[in-house]
């Protein structure tokens, strides 16, 4: 049996992927993509994700797309130890969960990460009729691109809320965690949903927004010591992969970003 | 086992779930499953009551013998677990997930574009044509999610850019479903076994049709338009698409076809 895995180390959807590898203690083979030079979206990587995103297993040669799909599929075919709830209705919460973090937080992180980092970083030297003909290849998420200036980045009103549905997913986990008595969202056991978010709050206290949960959501400041706490956190988050340390001439002003 | 949804008929997101029920063999509402109707155009979703049961403010919730449910896609994949026959889900873990990475697509790709067309063209004229700015924008702030989507509109609804960027999410999603029919040999999504996937498309492609995009796929698409005939003609259709359930149908005096809009609006 093989694992491959085409991931980047800063994406925040391929870290989902790598904690829960290092939760089910599994070994996998690294691919890994620059963006930088395109590797997401030549030809032979669209074969096996027509999304050109990371990122992708193939496990013995069958690709599997979707980061919240590749952790339910891991935890179905190594069910050991349980990440996903064994009876339906607690299975069916975890999804309602999931699919919150995924509409809500997910793409409101890159709202932030864009305008800090990877606009800077990638676009706002490039030629505008450069940055144009990138965005008109992607498969998906043009209009993301679209809403941000290459120069001037996100408006004021998109940044702000954001930040505001940061906020309120912490909010919702610190009530979670009080709800269920914790320590992890869904009660007594880790989950999917404790994976998931993971590198979405660490991308946001890695670019100084830990503000918007350390001063009023006790419940949610202590899970996210203990998530750091556990040893698949220092697997996934290997040296080089929050965005601090990969491209720290973007982070001068620290935590008064 | 008693099955009580929160929902409101033209809702896609109430659709698919409606298509799902009768698939699984309980097709008549008020008989099979208990309707509780949630009137979208009195914002009765943002009331605090229903907010209890659904924090995100938005329809279906569903209820199984008194515990909520909320979330439409998991709420299919919870109706295949405890309705196992028949079967909607592939039998690998590999088909599984093929399946789930659909979903994913439809939930974020056409599910989030049929909404541009739906506010442009209807709602928005319908529910604020007369609201002045600081109205649309407090109506916005009462949202739990999805306020970013009305900032990017105004009273009258959508811009062109935004529009056409819709159309051509759900262009995409219908050469997808074309290229699978292809790739797989059909009849359904994933193959020959109808999913969970064809039930979560079909209101999605139905609105569109209603609201008259049809020419997106009818044309040149010919796999993707006999398999929309296909899914009409499975009786999950009719029992979901109940009379009054078509957006057309629901607020019949703000009706008009994307042909007349785009002759009085220039796009």
């Amino acid at each position: 049996m093989t694992l491959e895995l085409y991931h980047s180390g800063h994406s925040t959807c391929s870290q989902k992927v790598r904690i829960c590898l290092a939760e089910k203690g599994i070994e996998w083979v690294s691919r890994e993509l620059h963006f930088a030079t395109g590797d997401h979206l030549t030809p032979e990587y669209l074969t096996l994700n027509p999304n050109g995103v990371v990122p992708t297993l193939v496990h013995d040669g069958e690709p599997v797309i979707e980061s919240s799909v590749i952790v339910e599929y891991l935890d179905e075919i190594f069910p050991e130890p349980a990440l996903v709830p064994r009876d339906p209705l607690r299975r069916a919460r975890l999804r309602a969960w999931m699919r919150y973090m995924e509409e809500v937080p997910t793409p409101a992180v890159r709202v932030p990460s864009f305008n800090q980092v990877f606009r800077p970083l990638r676009y706002e030297n490039m030629p505008e009729d450069e940055f144009q003909s990138r965005v008109e290849k992607l498969p998906l998420r043009k209009a993301f691109y679209r809403r941000m200036g290459r120069i001037d980045g996100f408006p004021e009103a998109e940044v702000s809320n954001a930040l505001a549905q940061i906020r309120q997913t912490a909010e919702r986990i610190d009530q979670a965690v009080s709800g269920s008595g914790g320590p992890w969202i869904l009660g007594a056991d880790y989950t999917l949903i404790d994976v998931t978010l993971t590198p979405l709050i660490q991308r946001m206290a890695d670019l100084g927004y830990a503000k918007l949960w350390e001063d009023d959501f006790p419940n949610m400041t202590a899970w996210f010591a203990r998530i750091k706490n556990r040893p698949s956190f220092d697997i996934a988050f290997y040296p080089g992969t929050n965005v601090s340390e990969k491209y720290p001439q973007f982070f001068k002003g620290g935590e008064d970003q | 086992m008693k099955i009580e949804m929160y929902q409101a008929p033209q809702s896609t997101c109430s659709q698919k779930v409606r298509v799902t029920l009768a698939e699984k063999g309980l097709p008549e509402m008020n008989k099979d499953w208990i309707e509780h109707d949630v009137d979208l155009s009195k914002f009765q979703q943002l009331e605090p009551d229903y907010l209890k049961i659904n924090p995100n403010g938005v329809v279906p919730t569903f209820v199984h013998d008194g515990t909520v449910l909320i979330e439409s896609s998991a709420i299919l994949e919870y109706l295949e677990e405890i309705i196992p026959d028949p079967r909607l889900t592939p039998d690998t873990a590999v088909g599984r997930a093929n399946m789930r990475a659909w979903m994913r697509y439809i939930d974020e790709v056409p599910t989030v574009a049929v909404r541009v067309p739906t506010f442009a063209n209807m709602l928005a004229p319908m529910r604020f044509a007369k609201a002045s700015n600081d109205e649309f924008a407090a109506h916005a702030d009462r949202l739990p999610l999805r306020k970013q989507f009305y900032q990017r509109m105004s009273q009258g609804g959508f811009g062109k850019s935004e529009l056409e960027y819709a159309e051509f999410q759900i262009r995409q999603t219908c050469e997808r479903i074309e290229a699978a029919i292809v790739a797989h040999g059909g009849p359904w999504i994933m193959g020959a076994q109808y999913t969970l996937v064809d039930a979560q498309v079909t209101p999605l492609i139905d609105r569109m049709d209603d609201l008259g995009y049809a020419f997106l796929w009818e044309d040149d698409l010919p796999e993707m338009s006999a398999w929309l005939e296909r899914i009409r003609a499975r009786p999950s259709f009719a029992a979901a698409f109940y009379p009054g359930a078509r957006i057309s149908e629901r607020y019949p005096d703000f009706y008009r076809t994307d042909m007349d809009l785009k002759a009085e609006r220039g796009y």
